[in-house]
């Protein structure tokens, strides 16, 4: 997985105690005085829930409508330039993914829309997110179970300026 | 008629091939190439049969289970699993199946029509049925087997 760098504010390991329950399922994370949503990204992605005694990692992301809140990763790999390759022409459109790209070793990595991720805090894909989870084959999710581990940080050529897809 | 009976005479090329113990045969014209199996990325809430992107020389291409789809359920790992690359239009997509057996020529008049079986979803992406020395292979439409994917994400 790959996340745009110009949205990342930073990336931080909260303490157990910065982290709050909300309603039943919904957490905060409690950073210098604020209380920011937590948004698991395996768990919208449809990639099962993580482990709550592992302590999470998260990257505090910022979006283009000015709010702030805290994705969980398993880990953050590292920083590179990518070239945006478009999904749309050989798939189509995925939710919370916004295009792809190719790693050094030839494997595929998916770029996260963090505008869509974040905007299912407002009810936007939640209910579908269970339901698709629920309909997902055995062999698929523990592929997804592999791949949890592999959260990369990028930065765009270009930092603010409009990726161009190749 | 003349025509039709030289239009019924005409050869149809197939590639076929097995998955989920099955024989499935495509036109000749959409197959591109035939790769190894190579990982795959997962894809967020995809159908069953859509095993995620590989990577073919730069281009992102997704790839089918045909066994999840047509079979008794996804394919088994096996390092001789084999990828038949297809191209659709301007679309590319790979279709995993467990091995590629030969190439069919056969006249058209010999593709029989595919029996009203009582799954809507198998029937509208298996165009015909070829009968062969040993059993039967199923002419599969492409298009059908993509565009089933499309449905259950709207």
């Amino acid at each position: 997985m790959v996340i745009p760098i110009s949205s990342v504010i930073e990336t931080i390991r909260p303490a157990p105690s910065d982290l709050h329950l909300i309603g039943t399922n919904d957490r905060l994370l409690a950073i210098r005085g604020r209380f920011l949503p937590m948004i698991d990204v395996a768990q919208c992605l449809g990639f099962g829930s993580r482990d709550p005694a592992h302590s999470p990692l998260a990257l505090l992301v910022e979006t283009d409508a000015q709010t702030h809140c805290a994705l969980i990763v398993d880990a953050v790999l590292d920083q590179r330039q990518v070239v945006i390759k478009g999904l749309d022409s050989n798939y189509g459109a995925i939710p919370g993914v916004s295009a792809a790209t190719v790693l050094g070793d030839g494997q595929i990595a998916l770029i996260l829309d963090t505008e869509a991720l974040t905007s299912s805090l407002y009810g936007f894909n939640g209910v579908r997110t269970a339901a698709i989870a629920q309909n997902s084959s055995p062999a698929s999710a523990q592929a997804a179970q592999s791949m949890q581990v592999q959260k990369i940080m990028t930065s765009p050529p270009n930092p603010g300026a409009p990726h161009a897809i190749h | 008629m003349p025509s039709t009976d030289a239009a019924a005479r005409q050869d149809a090329e197939f590639v076929t091939f097995f998955a989920g113990a099955q024989s499935f045969s495509l036109d000749i014209s959409h197959v591109r190439e035939i790769r190894r199996w190579s990982t795959v990325t997962p894809l967020p809430h995809a159908p069953k049969e859509v095993l995620g992107v590989m990577n073919l020389r730069g281009s992102v291409i997704p790839i089918y289970d045909l066994s999840a789809r047509f079979g008794p359920g996804p394919t088994t790992d096996n390092p001789r699993n084999v990828v038949v690359v297809a191209t659709i239009g301007s679309q590319t997509v790979g279709l995993l199946v467990e091995a590629v057996s030969e190439i069919l020529s056969v006249a058209k008049s010999q593709i029989q029509e595919t029996p009203d079986i009582r799954s809507e979803n198998t029937r509208a992406s298996i165009t015909g049925i070829i009968q062969m020395e040993e059993g039967m292979t199923r002419v599969i439409d492409l298009e059908a087997v993509i565009q089933c994917k499309a449905k259950q994400a709207a």
